[in-house]
């Protein structure tokens, strides 16, 4: 049983996401470069039947000031232990709620992903991916969105989306995150090496209060040269 | 020769037969898999076709994937154009009559279920004239070295995609290095380096396929 008095979860749709073709271009590195044709096409044709393959779910469970402790790298929330690094730690600076969260693609996506790749076709394989981390990505904006909303009332701002992996934040406490959600929360289940299924999930924390600022992703002093949030800045619209 | 040109440009922009809508500028034209078979029968040797033109072709779309000027979808269907023309290839590499640069012996690490990157790495390494035995993911120790036992002057290409699963790279290098020390492995991955790579006694880290394909030749 966790700690949380606050448990929500969603079922989204591709249609409340609004990914365009060009997020997808994006995500396989044509940022400034013209795609060939002939990926163009495809995407857009996988970008339609992502919709009938994707079972979008994301949800948080919502931790209050008297269950966090937070240190210069580290912080508690309800009694679990993470050692954030001072970057995370940083972000969390002034948190009076602490909102866990996962988002999922759903298990059908996996294997939609896989029978592409199964069916010999790389480039299919490599584009559906590509549009299943994109739509997972896509469900945290939504979240983050709601959470902003939902905080603006009462005059409290939210951090960016924090997970583990990034920023010098060890994978493993990725068990911890999953300790403080409800059970196959939005489905997902952890394996040891804390990798997380159905594969296109993400999950993480964000800090809220009146004092919490949004920092922007501090690239330059992470050591993970090829993380995807080093692309995040560049104009995807 | 002009054909072995015009075949490694079909590598390079990903043109597997006619019927391929792809490029714009070959449209219409023979593709890899044609341009090989009429190779042969002008009786160019299977290696030549290999080196002039698959090799060239993949080599050219390689470099450009390096330096940022074409991305994965680019190499993926130049791979597909190679393998179309492989398939022409196939039964002179079964007779002896073409041979492989070597043979590589690939997988993702235990724990580890991801395996794009390992493809890639694959495919591009048959580009250039490896045999590479594809081990899958979640690769245990002991399946690299049973494989081990049955190949022999091979290289090994070890993937992983997490931090956690980063780490079981090193068992498994130290065994391989324990059963042959002269058995190059090589790593990649994206939460990988090049001091990584050596702290764990591989002998190299590679950032993308191309640059392993420089190195080893």
């Amino acid at each position: 049983m966790i700690a949380s008095m606050n448990v929500q979860t969603y079922n989204l749709l591709m249609s409340d996401l609004g990914i365009t073709e060009k997020r997808i271009l994006c995500g396989m590195g044509y940022y400034d470069d013209v795609a060939p044709e002939y990926i163009i096409t495809a995407t857009a044709e996988f970008l339609k039947l992502a919709d009938k393959n994707a079972d979008l779910k994301v949800g948080f469970a919502e931790y209050s000031a008297e269950q966090i402790q937070l240190t210069r790298s580290t912080v508690s929330i309800s009694g679990y232990t993470f050692n954030v690094g001072k970057i995370i730690a940083n972000h969390l600076k002034g948190a009076e709620s602490i909102i866990v969260f996962a988002a999922s693609a759903g298990e059908k996506f996996d294997k939609w992903i896989a029978s592409q790749f199964n069916a010999n076709e790389q480039l299919y394989g490599y584009i559906a991916d590509t549009i299943g981390s994109e739509i997972v990505e896509s469900a945290c904006d939504w979240l983050e969105n709601f959470l902003v909303a939902k905080f603006e009332g009462i005059d409290w701002k939210c951090s960016n989306r924090l997970s583990p992996g990034y920023c010098n934040w060890n994978v493993e406490e990725q068990h911890k995150i999953f300790a403080l959600l409800p059970d196959n929360f939005c489905g997902i289940k952890l394996n040891e090496s804390a990798l997380m299924k159905p594969i296109k999930s993400i999950s993480g924390i964000i800090a809220a209060g009146r004092e919490v600022r949004k920092l922007d992703y501090q690239c330059n002093i992470c050591n993970l040269e090829h993380c995807y949030k080093r692309r995040k800045d560049k104009n995807l619209e | 020769m002009e054909i072995l040109e015009k075949l490694s440009e079909c590598i390079e922009y990903g043109k597997s037969n006619k019927e391929f809508k792809h490029p714009p500028h070959l449209v219409g034209s023979d593709g890899a898999s044609e341009l090989t078979a009429i190779a042969l029968s002008q009786g160019i040797s299977p290696d030549d076709i290999l080196k002039k033109g698959l090799m060239t072709g993949m080599n050219r779309i390689g470099e450009k994937f390096s330096t940022g000027k074409a991305f994965i979808p680019n190499l993926l269907i130049s791979a597909k154009a190679m393998y179309a023309a492989m398939e022409h290839l196939k039964p002179f590499f079964e007779s002896g009559e073409a041979k492989h640069k070597g043979t590589m012996l690939i997988g993702t690490v235990a724990g580890d279920l991801h395996d794009i990157g390992k493809n890639i790495v694959k495919m591009v390494m048959e580009g250039d004239g490896w045999k590479v035995i594809d081990l899958g993911v979640n690769v245990k120790t002991e399946l690299f070295l049973e494989n081990l036992n049955k190949t022999e002057n091979c290289i090994v290409g070890l993937s992983a995609l997490l931090t956690t699963t980063m780490l079981n790279m090193e068992e498994t290098v130290r065994e391989i290095k324990k059963f042959n020390e002269s058995i190059k492995v090589f790593v990649g991955g994206a939460p990988l380096s090049e001091e990584f790579a050596l702290k764990i006694g591989a002998d190299k880290y590679f950032a993308d396929p191309h640059s392993l394909t420089k190195y080893i030749n």
